[in-house]
């Protein structure tokens, strides 16, 4: 599998990129922020990009833009999502396009775990950490349109 | 200009010349009476003199002041020719003089006209003016003509003296004394109405000297007042209304000198309502008199002046607490201004005190009650002296102001450019004190409070960026590392499996962990030093170390609290980065004691200067780590003259 890794910590970069190359995968690029990432993906084409979330220039959830755009520019792409907390405010609308993962950097040391969460996102499927699930259920429950109802609206019936 | 001057002095010189007459022939037969026309002679001559001298002083007075001389000249040759009459018994006067000086009496009212027409400038000011200064004297000269060649005797004690200047026909005579002696008061009148036409006329600056003339104006029906009183109680009024026109005759040129060289000596309106309201008592009173002596003759038939004195006498001390009120009534008819000012402090100092207004609302009630729009009150902060409107804004306050003072402290300034006497100002300003103090120390609390909240603002806002450094200092150092560390092991896990050589992978994971730890020690120390552990001496001692170059410590301080030792210990940190990065200091001194219950953390460089508490820098976070304390930073620093940082920190010890 060809892979992108976006990550601006050299150190967590370098040590992935060895665990991956080791697994048998090829490392396309290797960049260090989201203004490159887009334009590696575009010249290398690869099956999957592993993004951080909070990457240069920014800082913030630059990494998550980024793969907005990437989404946008290809809808094939498998996209995995990095991050040392849970950030969901882009997540929500990549879950349901597919070929997606959100996953805390943690989760890389259960190896075997993790090169199948690759596996599955790169071939169309998703790949979401426990703790994403959970918190994304619970900002749904709290947006469920029936909750902001009023009890009069509710009661009343045709 | 300076001959008017010249003229005014030549006419006082005369009229010294013509008293030191008098004062010698009062002395060749000092009797009672002669004294008396002296002092009188002396009064009504000097004071005009002095007033008219005092006048031309200013250059702008034209022949105002030797118009004002002529009045004293007039009353001391009046009085000098009866001394000289009586005493030394001079050669009879040649009967042209006589008879030339039949009509002179009108020269009475002339020589007080003329100072009103040229007031206050010294020149006619109007069109009125100038007629009536041409039909004035033209009507004197045809009086006094017609006085000295009417047919028939002239009046006593001239009656055998014979017409030596000739005799005009009998009916001319009628029509002109007809046509001239009515002419002389409508002139007056026609005076008045020139004067308040050019008061109307006039700037707020002249406004004032004018109404100075209406209170010289009020001696008239004084003198008119004291005649009547004098004709109720003895029968006769010739003395009174010779002193009612002896005043009348001081009282001109001495308002008409303040009017022009100190028109704000005192206030002339507040001056006036005196005047009329003791007036309007005293006539209540005669009235009541006279009334009750005729009601008396009437019932006893016959005039009882005990009781009526005795009825007076009681409604005298009934009236003495009306005095005040209508002293009020007076002043809110005639001097609405001051009333209006004095009523609206009042009333909003009482809706104050019921919490039905602020005091802050005192520039716009008086502007109200002034009807002034240009009316100003500004507020002196207590530890700077700015001055501040009422919502606490800088202000520039414009000329001319008033200063509103308690004791020596000055605590606000009043300004208006409206046509309103600087007595009244000041006046109003004294009334107004109290509730610019209250404006002032409101002020002062509402600052205190701000000053409070943005402190805490910002002290909570340096809290959360530290908390957020903290994050992200933990999430991509320490945690990123040891996820590092891990997958590094997981490699090496793997790489064993199959039998290859792992000691570099564990070399690097194992120097990665020591990267960790010593990052994790740099993050504790940010959050609170650990070298304080030891107290404050080791910590500042290990601070100087560190730095690189000579800093002297003086600590005499001990047993301090920790939080205290904390605050300190960050005070010196951040002067002293400061000494070194940005002034470029060679040597610091750090003075560490306890002065009166407060740690005293003093920081001294000869760097170049330039230090302030910048919004965001790391001085302000001081000035508000400190303020947290309850303490106080100060910093002093001038350009090229290095740098005190001093911050006082409650203790308890």
């Amino acid at each position: 599998m060809r892979i992108v890794i976006a990550e601006d910590s050299t150190l967590f970069r370098e040590g992935l990129a060895s665990l991956l190359t080791d697994a048998g995968h090829t490392i396309a690029a290797r960049v260090p922020d989201a203004t490159r990432l887009l334009d590696a993906v575009r010249d290398q084409r690869p099956d999957l990009a592993i993004v951080d979330v909070r990457m240069p220039p920014d800082h913030t959830d630059d990494g998550a833009r980024a793969a907005m755009l990437l989404r946008a520019e290809h809808p094939h792409l498998g996209i995995l999502l990095l991050s040392q907390h849970i950030e969901t405010t882009h997540s929500v609308h990549l879950v349901s396009t597919g070929s997606f993962g959100y996953l805390l950097k943690d989760r890389v040391l259960d190896v075997d775990d993790f090169l199948d969460a690759l596996q599955r996102v790169a071939s169309g499927g998703s790949a979401l950490d426990p703790e994403v699930v959970s918190r994304l259920i619970s900002i749904n429950s709290t947006h469920e349109p029936l909750h902001t109802l009023t009890h009069a609206n509710a009661t009343c019936s045709p | 200009m300076t001959w008017h001057r010249g003229f005014a002095w030549t006419a006082a010189g005369i009229t010294g010349v013509v008293l030191c007459t008098a004062v010698w022939l009062t002395a060749q037969d000092p009797s009672p009476a002669h004294q008396l026309i002296l002092a009188a002679a002396v009064i009504l001559g000097v004071v005009p003199a002095a007033a008219g001298v005092f006048v031309a002083q200013d250059r702008g007075t034209g022949v105002l002041g030797v118009l004002l001389v002529l009045p004293g000249l007039n009353a001391a040759l009046l009085f000098t020719e009866v001394l000289a009459q009586d005493v030394a018994a001079p050669p009879p006067r040649a009967d042209y003089v006589t008879a030339a000086s039949q009509g002179t009496w009108i020269l009475l009212y002339v020589v007080v006209a003329l100072p009103l027409l040229f007031f206050p400038e010294g020149r006619l000011g109007s069109r009125l003016g100038r007629w009536l200064f041409a039909v004035i004297l033209l009507d004197a000269a045809v009086f006094m003509l017609t006085a000295a060649t009417a047919p028939g005797p002239f009046l006593p004690p001239d009656q055998s003296t014979p017409h030596v200047l000739g005799t005009m026909p009998g009916p001319l005579a009628t029509a002109l004394t007809a046509v001239s002696l009515p002419l002389l008061p409508i002139s007056l009148i026609l005076i008045v109405v020139d004067l308040t036409r050019r008061y109307r006329a006039s700037e707020p600056g002249r406004r004032r000297q004018y109404r100075w003339l209406t209170l010289a104006a009020t001696f008239l029906p004084v003198t008119i007042l004291g005649t009547w009183i004098s004709y109720a109680l003895i029968g006769r009024a010739g003395a009174v209304v010779a002193i009612g026109l002896g005043i009348t005759y001081l009282a001109l040129p001495t308002l008409i000198a303040i009017a022009v060289r100190r028109p704000d000596l005192f206030d002339a309106d507040r001056a006036l309502v005196a005047t009329v309201t003791r007036s309007i008592i005293l006539a209540g009173l005669l009235t009541l008199y006279t009334a009750v002596n005729a009601i008396a003759g009437i019932l006893l038939s016959a005039r009882s002046p005990a009781v009526a004195i005795a009825v007076t006498a009681g409604a005298a001390i009934l009236l003495a607490p009306l005095g005040r009120r209508l002293q009020r009534y007076v002043d809110s008819r005639l001097y609405r201004a001051r009333h209006a000012a004095f009523e609206s402090i009042a009333e909003l100092h009482r809706e104050t005190l019921q919490a039905r207004a602020g005091p802050e609302e005192l520039q716009q009630r008086l502007r109200d009650a002034l009807a002034d729009q240009t009316l100003v009150v500004g507020y002196c902060r207590p530890a700077s002296g700015d001055v501040v409107d009422a919502r606490g804004a800088a202000m520039q306050v414009p000329e001319p102001l008033v200063d509103i003072t308690i004791g020596p402290e000055r605590i606000g300034v009043l300004s208006t450019r409206a046509p309103i006497a600087g007595e009244l100002v000041r006046a109003i300003a004294a009334r107004a004190a109290p509730l610019v103090e209250l404006v002032r120390l409101r002020l002062e609390l509402r600052q205190a409070l701000s000053d409070a909240e943005d402190s805490r603002a910002r002290l909570l806002r340096v809290g959360y960026e530290e908390r957020v450094r903290l994050e992200r200092d933990l999430h991509d150092g320490a945690q990123q590392r040891l996820v590092a560390l891990g997958m590094a092991l997981r490699l090496a896990q793997r790489r064993l499996g199959r039998g290859v050589d792992v000691s570099a992978v564990f070399d690097e994971a194992v120097a990665e962990l020591g990267t960790a730890v010593s990052e994790l020690r740099l993050l504790a120390h940010g959050i609170r030093p650990s070298c304080l552990d030891d107290g404050l001496v080791p910590a500042l001692s290990q601070l100087i170390s560190t730095a690189h170059l000579p800093i002297v410590l003086h600590m005499t301080a001990t047993d301090l609290d920790e939080d205290v030792e904390t605050t300190a210990y960050y005070v010196a940190a951040e002067a002293i980065t400061n000494a070194v990065k940005h002034a470029e200091a060679a040597t610091i001194t750090l003075d560490v004691d306890v002065v009166d219950g407060h740690l005293r953390v003093c920081i001294t460089d000869d760097g170049n200067g330039r230090a302030s508490a910048r919004p965001g820098s790391g001085l302000a976070g001081l000035v508000d780590r400190v303020g947290a304390h309850g303490g106080q930073l100060s910093i002093n620093s001038q350009q090229g003259a290095g740098t005190i940082i001093e911050a006082l920190l409650p203790c308890a010890s």
